[in-house]
């Protein structure tokens, strides 16, 4: 049996040393990393007499929200004085629908291709691999042709459409290469019970399939919610989402430039997906290292 | 119940042949197994009879209907998995009731149905669990319970046994037997383990590369095996195969045996019954199939059995019989005598060969001569 603390520089002072210096730089490297965050936070915090007193690192002297309550509901974006609050619910109406119509087509497309391998089965999944590379840019046109021929161009439910299209690439492969790992056996012995493809899929597949689906739903929230580019080029005025309504916020110039404002507006935007990954983060890691299904 | 026959049936995957040309018919009750070495096909067959399979070409046939393109579920048939295949997400009284669930089967009646079958394969205390909370065999009687609970007519064992531990393998093995004789239901098993295959089967079917290369009852197929593969195959320790010229001495058709004995070989003339097999071979090779127990001490043999002296060279103790290695032919040949009657590696030992149940092969063909 090997033992661990024989093996060269498991004991003594060189581990010492070692972990003194693994840390540190661990520690120098978050706070690199985390100190944009803090600084967004904090200027969110302070009035525009603190700001422009220009110390940018330091902390506010008091707590105060006056800036998160423009952000929200008074900050003007373009002629409109309503703060973010509208655009936001744009989004979540946006991304609520868009991720889990996303995610049950992917993953009843996944099942399908990993468990009912028909002729060209896999044919089909490369090309649907494909859609994964297929960048934004280049679909902008079509899909503009498209919403507008469907009569859903400027609509939230058009960019449901779009995010759905996009996303079941992704969602179909997470589920596809998830599901390959769960025994054959299980799907022919719910077959000779009397179940069909629905009923597998319902009672035996999807139950299983809880670390995966946090995956898909975290990927495909987070791409949705923080997606840009298609809802400027789709939507104008009342439809945007958050994201490109902050950008408009931002660009929105009245008198002088409210840093704390804006500050406080990314945060609100971008809290929804912090939010998920906070309660989902742990599951994620799993989901995307877990293998097959004990039992 | 029922009876099951599988008419010319063929399996090809795109350009693989898997199955050639199959044929067997099963008699209502009747307990069919299905041995082979991996890959050689029998759990397509097994997969086919469920309709897991689609059939190349050839008939199956389930109490006379053919069943080629009914649906799985609707050929009530019942299947246990090597893996058990048990739902992970459910109980194991969802496990066992889930397949009359799907047949729209009621709730009051399910649970009468799942806990009659919980109690006759001693699991009721085990219904509230989830198959990851079960021991290896427990699994494997829960898989058992799904099965039995629908009173399918034909059962499909696909090497149920293979995942567990030698003890409890031969538990379970006596467990399906006595089923079988209480349920009298029609049984299909695939295994590649021949001991099952021997203690299990009413009858028994050999596969190789994807043809059946003998159905018989186990004794038919232990004492004539239709070719050296089965006869192989078939019997722990394996049957000796030995290449001799047939001969004739005395009037008698035999066999001539070298023997090695104090480092010499010595010839010995065998002589074998049914001398009508080897008319038109003297002088010419065979191959003949000896089992261990064949050859037997010298002390037990009965007075017309030929005596042979050799060296033995290493001894294989098993506790209940001891294997001597000994030298016939020019190959490594095992012989079963009792350990009180075992000599040390290296000396000498008078053996008997029990003629009568020896059997002979084409070295050409491999086929058993008759």
């Amino acid at each position: 049996m090997a033992r661990a603390e024989r093996l060269p520089g498991a004991t003594g002072k060189r581990r010492l040393f070692g972990r003194l210096f693994i840390w540190s730089l661990l520690l120098f490297a978050a706070l690199v990393y985390l100190a944009p965050l803090y600084v967004v936070l904090a200027t969110s915090l302070k009035d525009l007499a603190e700001i422009r007193a220009g110390a940018l690192l330091d902390l506010p002297h008091e707590l105060n929200f006056a800036a998160w309550q423009a952000a929200w509901s008074e900050a003007c974006i373009g002629v409109r004085c309503e703060g973010l609050k509208p655009y936001f619910l744009n989004s979540l109406l946006m991304s609520i629908p868009a991720v889990i119509i996303s995610t049950v087509l992917g993953a009843l497309s996944g099942f399908a291709l990993s468990k009912f391998r028909f002729k060209g089965a896999n044919a089909i999944f490369s090309l649907m691999l494909f859609g994964c590379f297929i960048p934004l840019q280049i679909v902008i046109l079509p899909m503009a042709q498209t919403l507008g021929f469907l009569g859903i161009a400027n609509s939230i439910s058009g960019l449901i459409l779009v995010h759905t299209i996009y996303g079941i690439s992704f969602t179909t492969l997470f589920f596809r290469n998830f599901y390959v790992t769960i025994p054959d056996d299980l799907v022919k012995a719910a077959t000779i019970d009397g179940a069909g493809f629905f009923r597998i899929f319902w009672r035996i597949m999807l139950p299983l399939s809880q670390p995966i689906v946090v995956v898909a739903i975290i990927w495909q929230f987070t791409q949705i919610w923080n997606e840009f580019l298609l809802g400027a080029s789709f939507t104008s005025g009342g439809a945007q989402p958050v994201t490109v309504a902050l950008n408009n916020l931002i660009n929105t110039t009245t008198s002088v430039k409210q840093y704390n404002v804006d500050m406080a507006a990314a945060l609100i935007a971008a809290s929804p997906t912090l939010l998920v990954y906070i309660i989902a983060g742990r599951y994620f890691v799993r989901g995307l290292t877990a293998g097959a299904v004990k039992g | 119940m029922a009876t099951l026959s599988i008419e010319q049936v063929s399996k090809a995957f795109g350009d693989t042949q898997v199955l050639k040309d199959i044929s067997l018919s099963m008699e209502d009750g009747e307990f069919l197994v299905l041995l082979g070495s991996s890959g050689c096909g029998k759990s397509t067959l097994l997969n086919m009879i469920a309709g897991l399979e689609h059939v190349t070409s050839g008939l199956i046939r389930i109490d006379g209907e053919v069943v080629n393109d009914i649906h799985p579920k609707n050929r009530d048939t019942a299947m246990v998995f090597q893996s058990y295949a048990l739902y992970p997400n459910m109980t194991v009284e969802k496990n066992i009731g889930f397949g009359l669930e799907m047949r729209g089967v009621g709730k009051a009646e399910r649970k009468a149905a799942v806990r009659e079958v919980a109690e006759m394969l001693q699991i009721e205390h085990l219904l509230d669990r989830k198959p990851s909370q079960l021991s290896g065999g427990q699994r494997q009687r829960v898989a058992m319970g799904r099965a039995l609970v629908r009173r399918p007519r034909i059962f499909l064992f696909d090497e149920p046994l293979s995942n567990l531990d030698a003890k409890l393998r031969v538990e379970m093995r006596t467990e399906i037997k006595k089923l079988h004789q209480s349920l009298k239901a029609t049984m299909v098993y695939v295994t590649h383990d021949q001991i099952e295959a021997m203690t299990l089967a009413d009858r028994i079917a050999i596969l190789k590369d994807g043809r059946i290369q003998q159905v018989g009852t186990p004794a038919q197929i232990y004492n004539q095996p239709a070719n050296m593969y089965v006869a192989g195959f078939v019997g722990a320790p394996a049957m000796n195969f030995l290449s001799v010229e047939v001969a004739e001495q005395a009037g008698d058709l035999g066999v001539v045996l070298p023997v090695k004995c104090v480092g010499e070989t010595v010839k010995h003339f065998i002589p074998l019954p049914n001398p009508e097999r080897l008319q038109g071979r003297i002088g010419q090779p065979v191959v003949i199939g000896i089992r261990p127990e064949m050859i037997l001490h010298a002390s037990w043999a009965a007075a017309t059995q030929p005596i042979i002296s050799c060296d033995v060279e290493l001894l294989e103790p098993t506790g209940a019989d001891t294997l001597c290695v000994i030298e016939l032919a020019g190959q490594a040949a095992k012989a079963r005598v009792s350990p009180m009657l075992a000599p040390q590696p290296g000396e000498m030992i008078e053996l008997a060969v029990d003629t009568s149940r020896i059997c002979l092969f084409d070295p050409d063909t491999r086929d058993l001569i008759a």
